[in-house]
């Protein structure tokens, strides 16, 4: 199988025979970027269709954060196209949701769930968002946490405070949602949880990114994986790219590891390359 | 027990002295909040000590009270924006760059002042602060710079706490950070100069960042904090003034001290209070 030649797993993603011919969501032609002189992403090319569950997989330093900094535009692309809802990625800002991997906050930084939710109503031409308090509760209804807007941010827990920053980027009910490692640390009821209420999002139309380890969540429940180590090894449904050499080729020698393990069952030479 | 209570407010230097460390109480509490949440109490320091540069160009240059205060807001902010740039361009760490703009300016200060013959009392009131000489003009100007931090921070309370809290994801919903950050420098600068008539340059850190602190330890929002600071520092203000009348004693040093035992007064009554709440936690 001619892996090294990564171009010949790209293209457009194809979903299910009835799926309606719609415009992507998110376009990624040939980008290239990264820090002052350190090439994070090389070439990168993806086509994104609306309403799908997106995993970004690849082992750490592979990218998986950098493309999401460039789709929400907080990181300017070297060279190449980034089209998020036919929009450039600050333009499409208002009608996309970014869950960041770590939040800034120092630890006893005072601050309440609903002050923290409601910053994803943020307006810099102070549009007044109708119905804040309104749009908050449900945000945190959304993620399991009612009635929790008057708690101290810093008295939850890890979960919840997680929680709480996916509430902050559903109250601006966005179109497109992109989340960084959303499910690092949880245990595995508050994962499965969340890849639930994942899949809900994007069953309602929502495109969904998530850059993720979790391999046995995307392979179980994803409608696209993009294996990703600085160019796109391979993208498209999980079944069709989620195969041994592919993920070798993404994942190196931590892969591997895990297959001695044990710990992920992953299949190998399906003979559907494309 | 009324009149002991009442006789130093019968002079005039006193009273000017009380609306001084209002206003000086309600700029600090505002800016000492962000200063606490962002860690940048060494920043305050630093762009106190900043000021005494234009402070002492002005003096050397014959300037009156009033240009020696408006050299002082023009160094401060400089050293603040400076300690951005420097920060931005050449990608110090925050700490790196406070500490080589602190040096120069306040070198630079002590360079002037050293050519001056007449090194004197007015120079001095920035050093150590001198409260109970500040003038009509004085306290104008401090009270036109405490409107602007209080405007600037009620207008734009929700960028300066996006970009304190979480920048990154500040930046994502479209708060401009970089200006935010870069406001809140200069809003520090500003405070500082307001304070620094009341207790001195040496001084100002302590006015800036400890009620704000205990604000912070005991309120559930940065606003709250500001409100339990400026708490705080009126009665600071107020308890070191009489320190000062009856013991006679400096004033700004007084007023420290008394923001210092007020402030840890409430940080001992939390730390108790945490101690027999520890079984149940945060329930």
């Amino acid at each position: 199988m001619a892996a090294d030649s990564e171009t010949s797993y790209l293209g457009r993603v194809e979903l299910a025979a009835n799926a309606p011919p719609l415009a992507d969501a998110i376009t990624v032609t040939d980008l290239t970027a990264g820090y002052d002189s350190h090439v994070a992403l090389e070439r990168v090319t993806l086509h994104i269709p609306p309403g799908t569950l997106t995993g970004l997989l690849g082992p750490n330093g592979s990218g998986k954060s950098t493309l999401l900094r460039v789709l929400i535009g907080l990181l300017e692309p070297w060279s190449g196209e980034v089209r998020v809802l036919g929009r450039r990625p600050v333009d499409a800002r208002p009608y996309v949701g970014y869950v960041p991997q770590v939040h800034g906050g120092a630890p006893r930084f005072p601050i309440t769930v609903a002050e923290v939710v409601a910053m994803g109503t943020y307006h810099r031409w102070r549009v007044p968002f109708r119905g804040r308090r309104g749009a908050v509760a449900a945000a945190l209804e959304r993620v399991g946490l009612a009635g929790y807007e008057g708690r101290l941010l810093h008295t939850l827990s890890g979960g919840q405070q997680r929680r709480v920053l996916i509430a902050r980027a559903l109250v601006r009910d966005p179109q497109v949602l992109l989340l960084d490692e959303p499910t690092a640390g949880l245990d595995a009821p508050s994962e499965a949880a969340l890849l639930a209420l994942l899949r809900e999002l994007a069953d309602e139309g929502r495109t969904v990114v998530v850059a993720t380890h979790d391999l046995a969540g995307v392979r179980d429940s994803f409608d696209i994986a993009v294996l990703l180590n600085r160019r796109v090894v391979a993208a498209g449904r999980p079944d069709h790219v989620m195969l041994g050499e592919m993920l070798d080729e993404a994942f190196g020698r931590e892969l591997l590891h895990l297959h001695d393990a044990g710990r992920h069952h992953v299949r190998h030479h399906g003979g559907e390359g494309r | 027990m009324i009149d002991w209570l009442t006789e130093p407010w019968t002079f005039e230097f006193m009273r000017r002295a009380l609306l001084a460390g209002v206003l000086v109480a309600i700029a600090s509490s505002l800016v000492g909040a962000f200063v606490v949440v962002r860690g940048l109490s060494f920043l305050t320091d630093a762009v106190a000590h900043s000021s005494l540069a234009g402070a002492a160009v002005a003096f050397a240059a014959g300037g009156g009270p009033t240009a020696i205060s408006a050299g002082a807001v023009a160094a401060a902010v400089a050293s603040a924006v400076g300690v951005a740039t420097l920060t931005r361009r050449l990608q110090l760490r925050e700490d790196t760059a406070i500490a080589l703009v602190f040096a120069a300016l306040f070198a630079f200060a002590i360079l002037v002042m050293s050519s001056v013959r007449n090194y004197t009392l007015e120079l001095n009131a920035f050093i150590v602060g001198n409260i109970l000489g500040v003038t009509g003009a004085e306290l104008a100007l401090m009270a036109v710079l405490t409107l602007l931090v209080a405007a600037v921070v009620t207008v734009f309370y929700r960028e300066l706490l996006y970009a304190a809290y979480d920048p990154e994801a500040a930046a994502a919903v479209g708060v401009p950070v970089t200006a935010a950050q870069t406001g809140l420098l200069v809003l520090v600068a500003l405070a500082a100069v307001i304070a620094f008539r009341l207790v001195g340059v040496v001084l100002v850190m302590a006015m800036v960042v400890a009620p704000a602190a205990a604000g912070v330890r005991f309120a559930r929002s940065v606003r709250g904090a500001m409100g339990i600071g400026a708490v705080t520092a009126l009665a600071a203000t107020v308890a070191g003034l009489y320190l000062s009348y009856y013991g006679n004693v400096a004033a700004g040093p007084a007023i420290v001290m008394a923001v210092l035992a007020i402030a840890g007064a409430l940080w001992a009554a939390d730390a108790w209070r945490r101690r027999r709440w520890t079984p149940g936690k945060d329930s």
